[in-house]
């Protein structure tokens, strides 16, 4: 730094020295004139005297030595004595420099007798040395500038080392100090030696009173961080340990962050910093928008919504029931909790197959057909659908003869026998006592139901074993309701069926009839 | 009474003195040429001229001698041109170096000058006016 600052007022320097020596060269040139001038003058008044009794006298010897006289002076260059029209005396060469600053006037001096003072009798002329005085000026000028230049570098290099000892070297030391200062360690710079009481000196004081101010907010920064960060722990431990499901999913569905307990329950890996876009809805297997819907209900009522999913596993005989609440948050954020329901899922689907099967057969019972004969006959699609209402024939005498064990135990057997006879997509109720039902779904033409109908006659018209030895011959008479309508009412099919199945019984049992 | 006739006496000679410094003071030198020179008369300026070495022909054209009269001579140069004798000599001790322009040629007496000047014909010379005779011609008068 110094060294820049000493070049550029060297630099400076220079250039006003440069003008100064330019300005003093035209001046020396105009001074070393104006003196060479008077010089001359004072030289044509030394030879006056004589110059005058030459002329006087029409000397031109005289006159002669006069005019040599002057030209042995380095500044004449020519010398003419004359006396009134005649010339007495010329000497020299006219001068051949014609640079317009060195030029002089010929200088004329007028002579006067010597015994009558107001008399004129002859002129003096002088030529100057033209070369003679850019010679005596360049030297002068010289002479100047090379003092001028020493006086600049003194100048300089004092300047410079009183630049460098008074400003630069505080300065740079105080730089150096704030380099390396580490802030927030309570180090201050020192103030340079000798520089207290000046601007330095201030710029020192300054930069510690800002230190300290910075010490003070690091200390709050790091006291209020602190505080943040035990927070922050307290926060994250609950999140983490929670024993279930929180996350936040924007509007797009895309999962933000999630706790550890819902990346095990949807294998999503534990951290955040995962360069993939997990959409909730495909982690929760919903392929029918539910969850758009919910999300799309928590934004626009700004209330908390909730639904339960069920998450097909891995092993794909189990599934995860999640409960899940949305809770909109600012930004378009929402703010979700997920709850393994998978217990109570399972309770409930017991409880509601229990609702629907017969205790004894574990067939259907009548509330579990009609639930899903409704399912069946939407899910028609241009296929038949035959239900055969099926009631025992003499099964009243088993129960009287044998007593209910045997009742109960024919109705079992009957129940298998039907089982193993439809297909599994097939259904078959008991709806009570000794009446039966059995649904034949996507059936091609009403043949099948009659090849099969022909198959129950057939087998339930074999003897049962009711226990102790004892079996027992009963059969049973069908009446079968056909349809391919989508749109047909269920208690009407059974209707029909029913009137069949009397008008089988009346035709005299271990027969079928299918309805007109 | 005797004693009043030395004082008249006294007092006459005092008078006679004093008139005779007077006519002494008020002499006149006569500048003289031989008569047959062409010239009857000279300005001041045209004898300072000639005396000086500026002009070395008489008016007539006839090439000048000049004569100083050596007794007369600081009173001559005086009344000429107004000069001592001393700043004369510089004059033509500076001239004398060049060797061209000769001073006038001093002659001791009156006499002699009157008989050169009454010999030559470009003869120029002066003398006190009382002494001119017939044989030179008077060209100016001069009062010192």
């Amino acid at each position: 730094m110094v060294w820049r600052t000493t070049l550029l007022m060297l630099f400076f320097g220079a250039l006003v020295g440069a003008l100064v020596a330019l300005a003093s060269t035209v001046m020396v040139g105009r001074e070393e004139r104006n003196r060479m001038q008077q010089h001359l003058a004072e030289l044509m008044a030394t030879v006056e005297r004589t110059a005058s009794i030459a002329a006087f006298a029409r000397d031109e010897q005289l006159a002669t030595e006069v005019a040599r006289g002057l030209l042995l002076n380095d500044a004449v260059s020519r010398v003419v004595i004359t006396e009134g029209n005649h010339v007495l005396a010329i000497l020299g060469d006219e001068d051949t420099d014609t640079s317009g600053v060195m030029r002089l006037p010929v200088l004329t001096r007028p002579l006067n007798s010597p015994f009558a003072p107001e008399q004129q009798v002859g002129e003096l002329r002088v030529w100057p040395a033209g070369s003679k005085i850019a010679q005596d000026a360049g030297a002068y000028s010289r002479f100047i500038a090379v003092i001028l230049l020493v006086e600049l570098m003194f100048v300089v290099l004092s300047v410079a080392w009183v630049v460098f000892n008074v400003f630069t070297r505080p300065v740079k030391k105080l730089s150096d100090d704030l380099h390396h200062l580490e802030i927030g360690e309570g180090a201050h710079v020192a103030v340079p030696n000798g520089h207290a009481d000046d601007e330095i000196g201030r710029l020192a004081g300054d930069i510690n009173a800002l230190i300290t101010r910075m010490d003070r907010v690091l200390d709050a920064e790091r006291d209020a961080r602190a505080q943040f960060e035990s927070s922050e722990r307290k926060f994250r431990l609950i999140f983490e340990g929670a024993e279930t499901g929180i996350f936040t999913v924007d509007s797009g569905g895309r999962l933000h962050d999630w706790n550890p307990w819902l990346a095990a329950k949807l294998r999503l890996p534990e951290r955040e910093g995962h360069e993939r876009n997990y959409l909730l809805g495909d982690l929760l297997g919903d392929t029918s928008s539910r969850l758009d819907t919910l999300m799309v209900r928590a934004l626009s009522d700004q209330r908390p919504t909730s639904a339960d999913f069920g998450v097909q596993q891995h092993d794909e005989s189990n599934v995860l029931w999640l409960h899940v609440v949305l809770n909109p948050l600012p930004d378009g954020l929402l703010q979700g909790i997920a709850n393994d329901v998978t217990e109570r899922k399972r309770a409930e689907a017991r409880a509601l197959a229990m609702a629907e099967r017969d205790a004894l057969t574990g067939l259907l019972n009548r509330r579990g057909m009609e639930h899903r004969l409704n399912n069946a006959i939407d899910a028609l699609n241009g296929h038949g659908l035959a239900l055969m209402l099926l009631d025992l024939d003499g099964f009243k005498q088993v129960n009287d003869t044998f007593g209910h064990e045997a009742g109960d135990r024919v109705l079992s057997s009957v129940a298998r026998q039907l089982e193993s006879v439809v297909r599994r997509t097939d259904l078959v109720t008991r709806l009570g006592g000794d009446e039966f039902v059995i649904v034949l779904c996507a059936l091609e033409s009403p043949d099948t139901a009659r090849f099969i109908a022909t198959k129950i006659v057939g087998t339930l018209a074999r003897s049962i074993d009711v226990g102790d030895g004892q079996s027992v011959q009963i059969g049973a008479s069908i009446g079968i309701a056909y349809t391919e309508a989508p749109g047909t009412r269920p208690d009407a099919l059974m209707r029909r069926a029913d009137e069949a199945m009397y008008a089988a019984k009346r035709a005299g049992k271990s027969q079928y009839r299918f309805a007109p | 009474m005797t004693r009043m006739r030395f004082f008249h006496c006294l007092a006459l000679v005092a008078v006679w003195l004093t008139l005779a410094s007077g006519c002494a003071r008020a002499a006149t030198l006569a500048v003289i040429v031989h008569p047959s020179s062409g010239v009857d008369s000279l300005s001041r300026e045209e004898t300072s001229h000639l005396f000086l070495g500026r002009i070395k022909h008489l008016p007539s054209g006839t090439p000048a001698v000049v004569l100083d009269t050596t007794s007369l001579r600081a009173d001559f140069y005086r009344a000429l041109v107004n000069r001592e004798m001393n700043e004369i000599n510089a004059y033509w001790a500076r001239l004398k170096f060049s060797g061209r322009t000769q001073p006038p040629e001093q002659i001791e007496d009156a006499e002699s000058v009157l008989r050169r000047v009454a010999s030559e014909r470009g003869t120029i010379g002066y003398i006190d006016a009382t002494r001119v005779d017939k044989r030179v011609r008077v060209v100016l008068l001069l009062e010192y």
